[in-house]
């Protein structure tokens, strides 16, 4: 098991009006872990995000930064801001300015970083996220694939050990998705670790290491998204299963192992890869 | 909006702001100084011809662009230059009134000045809006010391009016395609759905990018760098050239 980098310990959180958000839930990410949050709309995602960046504080319960209770002074919310990297879904509730320099520059200058090391970090940002040449259009001329690559170069200039990404691959073409994707296993590699909320299963079988499942704010399970996903539990709690994993179990008692020890075909063209080396193998025999 | 466009992709987009900035103020305050409407008339000249073939501009889109404060100045001038207290031309005479309309030569002296600064200052900035970009504009303030308050503000309000246009041309799409515009009526009644939405999103809108700004350490101050541009000694030679000339110009020329 991972050390977890943050944690929440039977955290409550209910908004006016006696609307339960979150009822004693607990939770643990992974340090350097690509971990995706599942769970039905209302089910507390969104709230469960604005606690990880201290932009909401628990009214019963306690959220943990590196094993360290989070401070919710100016002093302690700057140093976890800085840490826990925040993408919200809709890029104009981030983009506050019309030119992208501007708005990328903003977090590490919050840092209190000198001005030539904003510079290099903004430049290095915009190179990251495939932005150069991008800098001088202003930001409603960009298109949606773009505004939230400028949301994440925003974030990233800061360098935060955690990113959480809301709903990161919504509106996105498959195209952008898959281009996105590099983008976020390049992260990971570099050891951020990531957490996404999504409402895509086969995303999160094809992407995450964990999942965390919500149910009307509390939770449902944790744990490794390959053996998770596939339960019934799960299924009738979202309402759908991953379609590689169906596909792969169906393929298992029609008499097609596509299941190896160590191997399970996580995304569609896998599945194909893994049928295709079944079939070659049995012709050999 | 058709401004906005054209500061963005203006020949002109790479020069300096500051250049175009100083040329625009010189223009600016050389049109004002002066005492006789020559000066401001060419200054206004020079202004568009700097416009439309400097910064490539076409020019029936200038025209269109210039054309309509261009009115307006002609009509409050118009006001200027007529006298009820009798002037050396005569117009109308109403005897119910016991009253005369007539032309002053000092009145249309005077509304002669008054077009002519005007028209040189409007079109001194009508070239700066038409070449620099909000943004660029704003941060030449910041670099001049404008207050921290106007600059935060006038960042976001940009940002914002083009987020709202969207929202707003979203919401009449919507209404439209359930007829919401097919009479008079109904469309009042839209219009007013429309305002009010509008009204509630830019709430939500407030709070959201609050979280926003909350979310990568705000602290009760807009901090941000802007894009460093590079000066050009031709540029502001000509610029500082031309411009002093002009305010020698308009100190010098008596009417």
């Amino acid at each position: 098991m991972t050390p977890s980098i943050i944690e929440l310990q039977e955290v409550s959180f209910t908004y006016p009006g006696d609307i339960v958000a979150l009822n004693t839930f607990s939770a643990t990410f992974a340090r350097g872990r690509r971990t995706a949050v599942l769970g039905r709309n209302g089910s507390g995602k969104t709230t469960l995000f604005s606690l990880l960046n201290g932009l909401q504080r628990p009214q019963k319960g306690a959220v943990l930064f590196g094993g360290e209770p989070i401070r919710y002074d100016r002093q302690g919310l700057l140093k976890l801001r800085q840490s826990v990297g925040m993408v919200f879904q809709d890029p104009d509730s981030q983009l506050f300015s019309a030119c992208i320099y501007e708005d990328i520059s903003f977090g590490p200058f919050n840092i209190g970083l000198p001005e030539a090391e904003v510079r290099t970090r903004v430049e290095t940002a915009l190179q990251q996220m495939r932005l150069t040449g991008l800098e001088n259009r202003p930001t409603h001329s960009l298109s949606f694939g773009q505004k939230k690559r400028a949301c994440i170069a925003g974030v990233l200039a800061m360098h935060p050990q955690v990113l959480v990404l809301d709903e990161p691959f919504a509106g996105l073409d498959p195209v952008m998705t898959a281009e996105f994707m590099t983008i976020l296993d390049e992260l990971h590699q570099g050891g951020t670790s990531l957490i996404i909320a999504t409402h895509d299963l086969d995303l999160a079988y094809a992407w995450a290491d964990d999942v965390i499942i919500l149910q009307d704010g509390r939770l449902l399970a944790q744990g490794e998204a390959l053996k998770l996903l596939v339960q019934p539990l799960v299924h009738a709690e979202l309402g759908a299963a991953p379609i590689v994993a169906e596909l792969s179990s169906a393929l298992t008692l029609t008499g097609t192992g596509v299941y190896d020890k160590w191997y399970q075909p996580r995304t569609g063209a896998e599945l194909v890869r893994a049928v295709l080396n079944q079939n070659r193998q049995e012709n050999e025999q | 909006m058709r401004i906005d466009t054209y500061a963005y992709s203006n020949r002109w987009r790479q020069v300096h702001p500051g250049e175009k900035g100083l040329f625009a103020l010189f223009g600016l305050t050389a049109s004002l100084l002066s005492k006789s409407p020559l000066l401001p008339f060419g200054i206004a000249a020079v202004m568009a011809a700097t416009t439309i073939l400097g910064a490539g501009i076409p020019w029936r889109e200038y025209l269109r662009l210039a054309l309509f404060p261009t009115l307006f100045l002609l009509w409050s001038c118009l006001a200027l230059a007529v006298s009820f207290s009798g002037g050396e031309f005569y117009l109308v005479n109403i005897p119910a009134l016991k009253a005369t309309i007539s032309l002053s030569r000092q009145g249309i002296g005077q509304a002669e000045l008054a077009l002519a600064r005007s028209l040189g200052a409007t079109l001194s900035l009508l070239f700066l809006a038409l070449t620099t970009p909000m943004t660029e504009i704003t941060g030449l303030l910041r670099s001049l010391g404008t207050p921290k308050l106007l600059i935060e503000l006038m960042t976001i309000a940009y940002r914002q009016i083009f987020v709202f246009l969207e929202i707003a041309g979203q919401i009449r799409a919507a209404q439209e395609a359930r007829l919401g515009y097919a009479s008079v009526r109904i469309a009042m009644k839209s219009l007013a759905g429309l305002t009010g939405n509008i009204l509630l999103r830019s709430l939500s809108r407030a709070r959201q990018n609050h979280h926003g700004l909350l979310a990568r350490g705000y602290d009760s101050e807009l901090l941000f760098l802007s894009p460093r541009h590079t000066w050009s000694l031709r540029n502001l030679i000509a610029a500082v050239t031309i411009g002093t000339t002009l305010n020698v110009l308009a100190l010098v020329i008596r009417p």
